[in-house]
């Protein structure tokens, strides 16, 4: 059943310059999925959700949304339905954030010059939502790491997707932002939204990722739940470092503590 | 919204006040009043001179600012303009080749413009190609853009240095910039170059919002970066190289204007392009206008007054950051 797949990746492999990033994956991702995806710097990560979000055309095997073929959408439609948060935005002109914001609406903007393009509420109920009211009026260029986040989050929301990727989005935050940031993104995600991220956090993906993809050396190492996937043996195997899997008290959900070298020795 | 109207407002009030003092200096209203219908010595010297003058101006100091205003969005950097793209030195290239080379007398009077024309789309493509390699990153498209004018500037050099130094005055002259030399009925061949090419860019004006966001962000956002990188670069480096050819060297003009406003509204391209338009416009015309008379009756170039003045005005903005 090809149709119910949302994402359907068959056999992608990608090589930069001669060298394989990625090599013959498999993957599938249903509708309303929250899946992180995780493994070492360099394990191909930002090319595998560039490959998925139809950036980058993998050298063999292809990747199928909605059943069909992710190049063939016009980019433009595709943007309608996915919005995507790369690792690093440089923003260069000082906007005012909900003219920022309001870039996002582009794949809705009619062709008329005159016309602003998107609704002044429709800016206003997602600033609410990503809790950045209180920014209003201010420029991109003199917000906070944290805040410019947010604010690139919402653009990407006022795009209206049904799929939200991101890479890294939390990864130079303190832990407030880390919570609330994704506790956002996982509010949407209970109202329908798809969410493909990147963490490097392993306990982060593990309380709100429903489904984990570990990477390893540009393959997937293994799929599935946070239980299934979150094993001491699959994390030493992947990432060469000692690790204790405990369970988090509250959530239930595995936790996991690395264990320095100068302990191994003893015990 | 109100700051933005207001702008509006000074801008449009700022571009009467500087057409009126460019068309009347030196006289009061009642006699610019009379030679623009009457039929006397001055109302010759606004036909023939004044008034083509003002219309260049005008016109070259808006595209000048809506170029750079676009160069510097797409290319993401500030430093971004048509010059510093490379265009003035292939242009500077072309004309003094076509003087050299006599071509004025050989195929008529557009030569010069045309050579020029042609040696700006030259270097701008050249850079062009360069830079699609990487994805047209912009420091990246800066340094060649620097190199290539370098490079053209030092044949510029050689092809004076092998002929004859009478010949070079006009060239020098336009050089630094000189909006003297252009008469009414060339403006019917440029107005509508002008006039298209800026509706052109102000009509996609929410696509050059979202290239702000950078090659890879803009494709998700819905625009396809690689062929709204070919548009915007073709119809910039049409637009300069024509204000180039007619013109000369007109410095800091497409640097500055957007700059400031950029600053001063923070809002979408949109209305960065029509206020760089009527700023650029005015600037450019008031430019003229005291270059003309500063140190009358001798008459400076534009380009040093821009070069200048603009410059200043830049150094004091990167100072207050």
């Amino acid at each position: 059943m090809i149709e119910k797949k949302l994402f359907l990746l068959k056999d992608v492999s990608f090589s930069y310059n001669e060298k394989n990033v990625l090599k013959k994956i498999d993957l599938e991702i249903d509708e309303c999925d929250f899946t992180g995806i995780i493994g070492p710097n360099g394990s191909g990560k930002s090319t595998l959700l560039r490959i998925i979000s139809g950036y980058l055309t993998p050298k063999k095997g292809y990747v199928l949304y909605k059943g069909r073929d992710i190049r063939d959408y016009f980019i433009r439609d595709l943007a309608k339905e996915i919005a995507v948060l790369p690792q690093s935005i440089e923003i260069f002109n000082p906007y005012k954030i909900e003219d920022f914001i309001g870039i996002g609406t582009y794949p809705y903007m009619k062709w008329n010059v005159f016309k602003k393009g998107y609704e002044d509420d429709f800016i206003k109920y997602i600033m609410e939502i990503m809790e950045i009211s209180h920014l209003k009026g201010r420029r991109i260029t003199e917000l906070s790491l944290g805040e410019k986040q947010r604010v690139l989050i919402a653009q990407c929301i006022a795009q209206n997707p049904k799929v939200l990727i991101l890479d890294e989005p939390v990864s130079h935050f303190d832990i407030k932002y880390q919570m609330r940031t994704l506790e956002i993104l996982e509010g949407f995600n209970k109202d329908g939204m798809t969410i493909i991220v990147v963490l490097h956090d392993l306990n982060l993906a593990s309380e709100f990722c429903k489904k984990i993809v570990l990477i390893s050396e540009g393959t997937v190492y293994k799929e599935g739940s946070p239980h299934d996937v979150l094993t001491y043996k699959n994390i030493e195997d992947v990432y060469k470092t000692v690790v204790v899997v405990k369970e988090n008290p509250i959530s239930k959900k595995p936790y996991i503590i690395p264990i320095s070298k100068r302990y191994i020795k003893t015990t | 919204m109100k700051k933005l109207r207001l702008t509006y407002f000074v801008l449009f009030l700022l571009l009467f006040f500087s057409i009126l003092l460019s068309l009347g200096y030196g006289k009061g209203f009642k006699e610019l009043f009379n030679g623009l219908l009457g039929n006397d010595g001055f109302a010759f010297v606004l036909k023939k001179i004044r008034i083509p003058r003002t219309i260049l101006a005008l016109f070259i100091g808006g595209s000048l600012s809506i170029s750079g205003a676009t160069l510097q969005s797409i290319l993401r950097n500030n430093l971004a303009e048509p010059y510093t793209l490379g265009i003035s030195g292939g242009a500077s290239f072309g004309i003094t080749l076509s003087v050299i080379l006599g071509l004025n007398n050989k195929i008529g009077s557009f030569a010069n413009p045309l050579m020029g024309f042609l040696g700006a789309m030259c270097s701008t493509y050249i850079v062009f190609l360069l830079s699609r390699r990487r994805f047209f990153d912009a420091n990246n498209m800066v340094l060649f853009g620097i190199v290539i004018s370098l490079i053209f500037s030092s044949l510029v050099f050689f092809l004076f240095s092998i002929s004859d130094p009478d010949r070079m005055h006009g060239v020098i002259l336009w050089l630094m910039g000189d909006l003297s030399g252009f008469e009414i009925e060339q403006a019917f061949f440029f107005i509508p170059v002008f006039l298209i090419s800026a509706a052109i860019l102000f009509y996609f004006n929410k696509e050059l919002d979202v290239l702000t966001l950078g090659h890879e962000k803009a494709r998700y956002v819905g625009v396809n970066p690689d062929v709204m990188y070919k548009l915007f670069f073709t119809v910039t480096s049409v637009l300069t190289g024509i204000c180039v050819s007619i013109a000369g060297i007109i410095g800091f003009v497409g640097l500055i204007v957007p700059h400031i406003l950029k600053i001063f509204l923070g809002t979408g391209s949109k209305h960065i392009l029509f206020t760089s338009y009527l700023l650029g416009a005015s600037f450019l015309t008031l430019s003229d206008t005291f270059s003309r008379y500063i140190l009358y009756p001798v008459e400076l170039p534009v380009g040093v007054f821009t070069g200048i003045s603009g410059g200043i005005i830049l150094l004091i903005l990167l100072l207050k950051r």
